[in-house]
């Protein structure tokens, strides 16, 4: 909340009070009571015990609203202090979920120090082979056979691949392929998830039934197998097509694997939102949506999906490592990404065929690639923790 | 509970024609075939082999064949396309790959459950002490690192450095130490998560405290009244890890070349055996269902609550 605001959330009336603060929801109490000691609380706040009940009222006295108070902060230089202490709790009170979310996940230490390490693997990633490239020359596809398979050195950090390519720019580019991969993937699975979740849920009935046997059905099948069903008919597809012509690209292994692994992970997504849903439609503020002559699709869309967000964001922040694992284990057994392209998966499999002989080209995208999950599992453990509290340990 | 049972015996039929017919179309309507060779064969020998395997039929009256003698449960009917064993029958190349398959999750499923439970019931006992910080750090390093890169470490460090265990194949209990271990490290992870937090919340209910009133010994309390309760979740846990376990499988019979079924199943994947690919994917789904029903019987049995609603 802003100075200019601050004038006129001081009216004596309360009303206005009202209009200011109306974001308060109940979760943000606790931190109310936390941020804001009884003996600071001030005088406003008592104006409008309906907003802030039961913390006001049991522990400041009412007090007189004084003159001082009244007047706009700029025209009374005597009590700069107190002005600070609206404004800190003003700010709590309109904190949103967002914000509630964000306090909590950063006091837990795992959660900061994975998105730490995350943000700076994906800036190495987005940035880092642009970089090498321009400063040092080091391009992931420059081969140099009289180099050959050297250990790490100060001209090429992570070592040279037997082709004598250099390492650290493969993995940073590998890392491009498995970081878009896994972002595209995630996204597909959650556009489908949602919208078939909600309207199963939302419908409800015998459309519902329908729609989550059928997810049940696709449960059952053993999905990664249809996977690498998909991917070898793929490469079918890509030798006997004319590779010139315009539409080629869509039989690339890239954007087979952006669909293939989207489509099997959006089922747990449907389910999670349907759950959600389902138990919204219940609630008052529904009905009320509806009595004001608000469209089936308007509510689904204004209503509904915004808070069942919260698992879903948790969800998908999970979603991304298990693509990111599954992209490098069809890379694996070579159905993924095709040399010359290098994903974490590709070059974890070369690596381990020359292991004995140069374990740096094992080692290091086989660090990455632990690192990355390692992270990006410990920030999904994290926004559990702090966007559904009652799932934590 | 009859009726739970049959209903969900009805529908593994239904769901096991869907696996045939989106495998089957999946891997009939793309280019290629299993003929194909860098030097192409003679047209007369290339029609007459697909003659043999029935590809030149119009392809539903293919999809019907095909289903009919997986209705009448005819294996020899179908037999390999590969060129490298003509006239094997699928049933026999199912019934050479699937037990070694099975063994493989089989041990793997007991390290994960040795390692996990035990981990996790350690971490709960002595909770917030350092025994439980460690048990579940390594936890969280197990779930991070992938099995493809797990065993190739365990062979470089236990077989190639220290020889202790030979570094591939699966003929003798020293040689599946290393399979099992790569597959089921993974697993535990997970199940010492579970149990511990299963444990820890069952500890502090009614009936735990009425056995300590009783003066029961804290091993007894433990493995007949906090287990019994604590361990549901693992339980559930089971179902999904069973069937990843045996997809895992594909990728640590890669590495160790064994010759199970998930590695019979990607080569003839590659080489268009249609007739393997689609009898290797029906095994596996029959299977999975199963263990499916299996798991959601045994949890009924476990927790008396989930039986009164079914």
């Amino acid at each position: 909340m802003t100075d200019s605001k601050t004038p006129d959330a001081k009216t004596p009336d309360g009303q206005t009070n009202a209009k200011t603060s109306s974001p308060v929801d109940a979760p943000v109490d606790d931190s109310l009571q936390e941020a804001a000691p009884p003996s600071s609380m001030p005088p406003r706040t008592t104006s409008s015990p309906s907003l802030l009940p039961a913390v006001v009222n049991a522990t400041t006295p009412p007090v007189e609203i004084s003159g001082p108070t009244k007047s706009a902060p700029g025209t009374n230089l005597a009590q700069p202090q107190r002005d600070e202490r609206e404004l800190k709790v003003a700010s709590v009170a309109g904190a949103s979920l967002t914000r509630d979310v964000l306090t909590r996940v950063l006091q837990n230490r795992m959660g900061v120090w994975s998105s730490g390490v995350l943000l700076v693997l994906g800036l190495c990633v987005a940035f880092g082979p642009w970089l090498l490239e321009s400063a040092f020359q080091l391009t992931p596809l420059a081969t140099d056979l009289s180099l050959g398979a050297t250990p790490p050195s100060s001209s090429h950090p992570l070592g040279t691949d037997i082709l004598g390519r250099d390492m650290l720019a493969r993995i940073l580019q590998g890392g491009q392929l498995s970081f878009s991969i896994a972002i595209v993937a995630t996204f597909v699975s959650l556009t489908i998830g949602v919208f078939y979740g909600a309207i199963a849920g939302y419908t409800g009935g015998r459309v519902d039934n329908l729609m989550m046997r059928f997810v049940d059905v696709l449960y059952a099948l053993p999905y990664l197998f249809l996977v690498i069903i998909l991917m070898v008919m793929v490469r079918g597809v890509r030798t006997a097509i004319d590779p010139t012509a315009w539409w080629a690209f869509l039989a690339h292994p890239s954007l087979a694997l952006f669909f293939a692994l989207g489509a099997v992970q959006w089922l747990t997504m449907a389910r999670i939102v349907r759950g959600q849903v389902l138990s919204l439609k219940q609630l008052d503020f529904v009905v009320a949506a509806r009595t004001m002559g608000v469209s089936n699709l308007g509510i689904l869309w204004r209503h509904l999906v915004p808070n069942s967000l919260g698992p879903v964001i948790v969800y998908a922040t999970l979603t991304v490592p298990s693509v990111i694992l599954q992209e490098a284990f069809l890379s694996f057994l070579g159905l993924g990404i095709e040399a010359p392209d290098a994903s974490w998966g590709t070059l974890i499999n070369d690596g381990r065929k020359a292991m004995s002989a140069s374990w740096w080209l094992l080692a290091f995208p086989a660090a990455f690639l632990a690192t990355t999950i390692f992270a990006l599992n410990a920030l999904g453990d994290g926004l559990r923790d702090a966007l559904d509290p009652q799932s934590g340990e | 509970m009859l009726n739970f049972i049959l209903r969900r015996l009805m529908q593994l039929p239904v769901a096991l024609v869907a696996v045939a017919t989106v495998t089957f179309l999946l891997a009939r309507l793309a280019p290629g075939g299993p003929f194909d060779r860098a030097r192409r064969l003679p047209q007369e020998v290339e029609r007459r082999l697909a003659q043999t395997c029935n590809l030149d039929a119009p392809l539903w009256e293919q999809y019907v064949d095909f289903l009919a003698s997986w209705l009448r449960l005819d294996g020899n009917a179908c037999t390999s396309m590969s060129l490298s064993y003509p006239g094997r029958s699928v049933w026999e190349i199912i019934a050479d790959a699937f037990p070694l398959s099975l063994q493989l999750g089989f041990w793997s499923l007991i390290v994960a459950l040795l390692l996990g439970l035990g981990a996790g019931i350690l971490a709960a006992l002595r909770q917030n002490t350092w025994v439980d910080h460690l048990a579940m750090s390594t936890a969280i390093v197990g779930v991070s690192v992938p099995n493809f890169v797990l065993g190739p470490l365990l062979i470089l460090v236990f077989s190639l450095s220290l020889g202790w265990v030979p570094p591939a194949r699966w003929d003798g209990p020293t040689s599946w130490l290393l399979p099992s271990l790569t597959l089921g490290v993974a697993y535990s992870a997970y199940i010492s998560r579970l149990t511990r937090a299963g444990l820890l919340e069952v500890v502090r209910q009614d009936f735990m405290r009425t056995a300590r009133a009783k003066g029961l010994p804290p091993r007894i309390i433990l493995f007949r009244h906090g287990l019994r309760a604590g361990l549901l979740p693992v339980i559930s846990y089971l179902g999904p890890a069973a069937s990843s376990l045996f997809t895992g499988s594909v990728v640590v019979e890669q590495i160790f070349s064994i010759p199970g079924l998930g590695r019979t199943f990607v080569d003839a994947a590659l080489n268009r055996d249609y007739n393997v690919v689609l009898g290797a994917v029906l095994v596996y789904a029959a299977f999975l269902m199963v263990m499916n029903l299996v798991v959601d019987l045994l949890y009924g049995w476990l927790d008396p609550r989930v039986r009164m609603e079914t």
